[in-house]
C-alpha cells in the first residue's frame, strides 16, 4: 500500500500528543503540523523528539498566539510545520490569519515505524479500557 | 419600497440540541445535491462486472461519470452466518463490503480491494480508494423480497431497505484518499459528496442483488421505494463539535435558505402540495419504539394544524412560521424544510457554501478584555452553568480502548473520566472566563501562565467570526442526548425514517423515494420526502 493519508496522520498525531500530556489546543496544532512536516519531507524524528521535549508546549502556544502582521518566529525544527498548521497564511516573518494558505494538494506520507509505534503508545494513554458500563453505553448497541 | 430579506434565525435559537433533534432533510441535504447533479449531467451508471453465484456471493463493479471523472463502486459480498450479523461497531464481518474507487479498477486493483475492503478497519486502502463502507442485509425485508420474487409474486413493500450500512468512511481513514485530494473536482466539493455518491450506488447494487438472488424483477416504483439503511451511533457525534467552521457553514446555509424562502412570493398551490407530501410522509413513518412513535404521533397532530395555515387566503410566510413554531419545535423545523423546498432552485446556490474549503480564518484575540467580551457575547449560554454540580458534569466523552470509538460515560460511576475527550466546550469556555485576569493583559502572556486554555481561546476566536459554530448546550450534562446530534447530521445528509434505538444510536434510511439510476440518466429530479 502507498503510505498514509494526511488526515489519518493528523488524527493519530493529535491523539498521541494528548497522550504525551499536551493540552488539547496544543495537541491539535501538533497533529496538524505533523502532517505538514512529513508532507514537506522533513526529518520525522523531530516529531518524536517533540513529544518528550519540555519546551514544546510553550513553543506551540507562542506560535498559536502569533499576532497578525510581521513577527520573528522562534527557531525550531517544527516551526515551519506549526506555522503551516495555523489558520490563514503564516510564514516565518509574517502572519495573515484572514487569507487562506496557498492551496497544497495533500501528499501521501510515510511516517517511519518507530514514530508510528511511539504515536500509538502515546495515543493509547488516552483510551479508556472496556468495562461492563462502557459496553452498555456503546452507541450501536445490539437490538 | 426597499425590500429587505428576513434576518436569519439567531444562533441562540437555532444551535440548540432540542432543535437539532428535530431537523428534517431539505433540498440542500448532501445526498439530494449529489443526485441533483447526477440528474443534471444525465449520468449513466454502467455495470462493468457482475460475478455473483446463485446466493449472491461474489463481486460487482459499477461505474458512473460524475463531474467529468469516472468513479466505481466495488462491491464484495460474503456468506455471513445470522449470528454474526450485527449493527455493532465491534462486528468483524458483514454481508457486503464496498469501496468507491477513483476511476475503474484494473485486475490488480480489484484484487487489492477484494483483499482489504472486507477487513474494513483492519485493512489498508490505497489513495485511489475514496470511500470505504459495509452493509448487512435487513433480513426481514431481504427474505421477503427475494422469496416473493422466486415465487413470481410482487413483494409486499412498505418503506424500507434491503441492506443497512453500519459505517461509511472517508477522508483518509485507513489509508483512503484525503478529501482535499478530490474536493476540487466538480461535484465532489460538497460536504460528504463522495460518501453520498457511494451510498446512492450501494442502494442501486442492493436492488440488483435482490433481483439476482430472487431471479425476478422489481418494478421501477418498487425500487424507488427502497432506500439504503444505515445504523449510526456515537462515532458520528463528536464530528459536529470538532468541525465548528463546517457546522457554521452548514447551519448558515440552511438558515439563509429559509430566510430567502420567506422573502419569495411562493406558489400557494405548491405549498399546499408539499404540506400534503409531508403529511403522507409522517403517516408512513412508523417505528417500533413506543416513545418515539408517540413523538411522531404528536407531530402528525401538530402538522395537521400547521397544514391549515398553508391555505392560500391571506398567506403570510412570516406569520406561518411563527404560528407553526408555537405548535412544536419539530413542526417548526418541518415547516422550515418545506419552505426551503418550495423556494426551489432559488436557494440551490447556497449549497455551494455548505463546506469548508479554507479552515478557520480567525486569529486569537489580542488581549484578555477583548477575549472576555467575546466570551460574554458568544458564550453567555455557557457561563451560567454550575459545572461542579454532579448533574451538570455527569457525562464524559471518551474513546474506548478496544474499538477506538467515541463513547459516553458516567463521571460519577465509571472509571476513565481523567481521559475524557475535549468535547466539553461549554465548561471550558466558563473555566476560561473565570480565569481571566481583572486587569487587561495580552492573550499570549495569559497563555504563558495558563496554556490549558488554548483550546477554549481558539474556539472563542472561531465563534467570534462564525456565530453558528457552537452547539449552545452543555454536552456533559445528564440531559445531553447524543441522538440529537445524530439527527441533525443525518438530516443534513438527507436521511429520513429516523428510528432511534436508544439515546445513543439510530437507524435511518437514505435515498428512499429518490431517483434510480435509470431516472437520473433521464434527468429526473428528486422529491423532498418519501411516502
Amino acid at each position: 500500500m502507498t503510505g498514509w493519508s494526511e488526515a489519518e496522520t493528523t488524527a493519530l498525531a493529535t491523539r498521541a500528543a494528548r497522550g504525551a500530556g499536551l493540552p488539547p489546543g496544543q495537541a491539535i496544532l501538533y497533529g496538524a503540523a505533523s502532517a505538514h512536516h512529513l508532507a514537506a519531507g522533513r526529518d520525522p524524528h523531530a516529531l518524536a523528539a517533540a513529544l518528550s521535549d519540555p519546551q514544546i508546549p510553550s513553543l506551540i502556544t507562542r506560535i498559536a498566539s502569533l499576532a497578525p502582521g510581521p513577527h520573528s518566529a522562534p527557531d525550531h525544527p517544527l516551526t515551519d510545520a506549526l506555522l503551516a498548521a495555523l489558520p490563514g497564511h503564516a510564514t516565518r516573518s509574517h502572519y495573515d490569519p484572514d487569507t487562506p494558505a496557498p492551496h497544497r494538494a495533500p501528499a501521501r506520507v510515510d511516517p517511519p515505524p518507530d514514530l508510528i509505534a511511539l504515536w500509538h503508545d502515546c495515543a493509547a494513554k488516552t483510551y479508556v479500557p472496556e468495562s461492563e458500563a462502557s459496553r452498555a453505553n456503546a452507541g450501536g448497541a445490539e437490538d | 419600497m426597499i425590500h429587505t430579506a428576513p434576518a436569519l434565525r439567531p444562533p441562540h435559537r437555532v444551535m440548540r440540541l432540542a432543535r437539532f433533534g428535530a431537523m428534517f432533510p431539505t433540498r440542500l441535504s448532501f445526498l439530494r445535491r449529489v443526485v441533483h447533479r447526477l440528474a443534471d449531467e444525465r449520468a449513466e451508471v454502467s455495470r462493468g462486472l457482475w460475478d455473483m453465484d446463485a446466493d449472491g456471493i461474489g463481486r460487482a463493479v459499477y461505474t458512473v461519470p460524475f463531474g467529468g471523472h469516472l468513479y466505481s463502486l466495488v462491491a464484495i459480498t460474503k456468506q455471513l452466518a445470522d449470528e454474526d450479523r450485527t449493527d455493532r461497531v465491534i462486528a468483524t464481518a458483514w454481508d457486503a463490503a464496498f469501496v468507491l474507487y477513483d476511476g475503474i479498477p484494473d485486475g490488480p486493483a480489484l484484487e487489492q480491494i477484494a483483499a482489504n475492503a472486507p477487513l474494513q478497519e483492519a485493512g489498508r486502502q490505497s489513495e485511489r480508494v475514496l470511500v470505504l463502507s459495509r452493509a448487512n442485509k435487513s433480513t426481514r425485508l431481504w427474505d421477503g423480497v427475494t422469496s416473493a420474487l422466486r415465487a413470481g409474486r410482487a413483494p409486499d413493500l412498505a418503506q424500507g431497505y434491503l441492506m443497512r450500512t453500519t459505517a461509511v468512511y472517508g477522508n483518509g481513514k485507513f489509508g483512503l484518499a484525503d478529501r482535499a485530494a478530490y474536493a476540487g473536482r466538480p461535484g465532489m466539493g460538497g460536504s460528504f459528496a463522495a460518501e453520498m455518491l457511494t451510498v446512492w450506488l450501494i442502494r442501486h447494487f442492493t436492488h440488483d442483488l435482490a433481483e439476482h438472488v430472487g431471479q425476478g424483477r422489481l418494478s421501477a416504483p418498487q425500487r424507488r421505494t427502497l432506500g439504503i439503511g444505515n445504523a449510526t451511533g456515537l462515532g458520528m457525534a463528536p464530528f459536529l463539535v470538532s468541525h465548528p467552521v463546517l457546522l457554521h457553514n452548514w447551519m448558515v446555509g440552511r438558515e439563509a435558505a429559509l430566510a430567502r424562502a420567506l422573502s419569495l412570493p411562493l406558489d400557494t398551490a405548491r405549498l399546499g402540495a408539499l404540506g400534503d407530501e409531508a403529511a403522507h410522509h409522517l403517516q408512513s413513518w412508523q417505528v417500533p419504539d413506543p416513545a418515539h412513535q408517540a413523538r411522531i404521533n404528536r407531530l402528525r397532530a401538530d402538522w395537521s394544524r400547521a397544514r391549515t395555515l398553508l391555505l392560500p387566503h391571506n398567506l403570510n410566510l412570516g406569520t406561518l412560521m411563527a404560528r407553526t413554531a408555537s405548535l412544536s419545535v419539530e413542526a417548526e423545523e418541518l415547516m422550515a424544510a418545506l419552505l426551503i423546498e418550495a423556494a426551489g432552485p432559488a436557494v440551490d446556490d447556497l449549497a455551494v457554501g455548505m463546506t469548508d474549503a479554507t479552515g478557520p480564518l480567525a486569529s486569537l484575540p489580542r488581549d484578555t478584555d477583548t477575549l472576555r467580551r467575546i466570551l460574554q457575547d458568544r458564550y453567555a449560554w455557557a457561563l451560567r452553568t454550575p459545572y461542579a454540580q454532579p448533574l451538570h458534569c455527569q457525562r464524559f466523552w471518551y474513546v474506548s480502548a478496544n474499538k477506538l470509538e467515541p463513547r459516553l460515560g458516567n463521571r460519577h460511576t465509571e472509571a476513565g473520566a481523567e481521559l475524557e475527550s475535549p468535547l466539553d466546550i461549554a465548561r471550558r469556555a466558563a473555566a476560561l472566563h473565570a480565569d481571566l485576569p481583572a486587569s487587561n493583559t495580552s492573550v499570549a502572556d495569559f497563555l504563558d501562565e495558563r496554556p490549558q486554555h488554548l483550546l477554549a481561546i481558539q474556539r472563542a476566536a472561531i465563534a467570534a467570526r462564525y456565530p453558528y459554530a457552537e452547539i449552545q448546550d452543555n454536552l456533559i450534562a445528564h440531559t445531553c442526548r447524543p441522538i440529537d446530534l445524530l439527527r441533525a447530521k443525518l438530516a443534513l445528509f438527507g436521511a429520513t425514517g429516523f428510528d432511534p434505538k436508544s439515546d445513543l444510536w439510530t437507524r435511518i434510511t437514505l435515498g428512499a423515494g429518490m431517483p434510480l439510476a435509470e431516472d437520473v440518466a433521464m434527468g429526473a429530479e428528486a422529491r423532498w420526502l418519501p411516502a
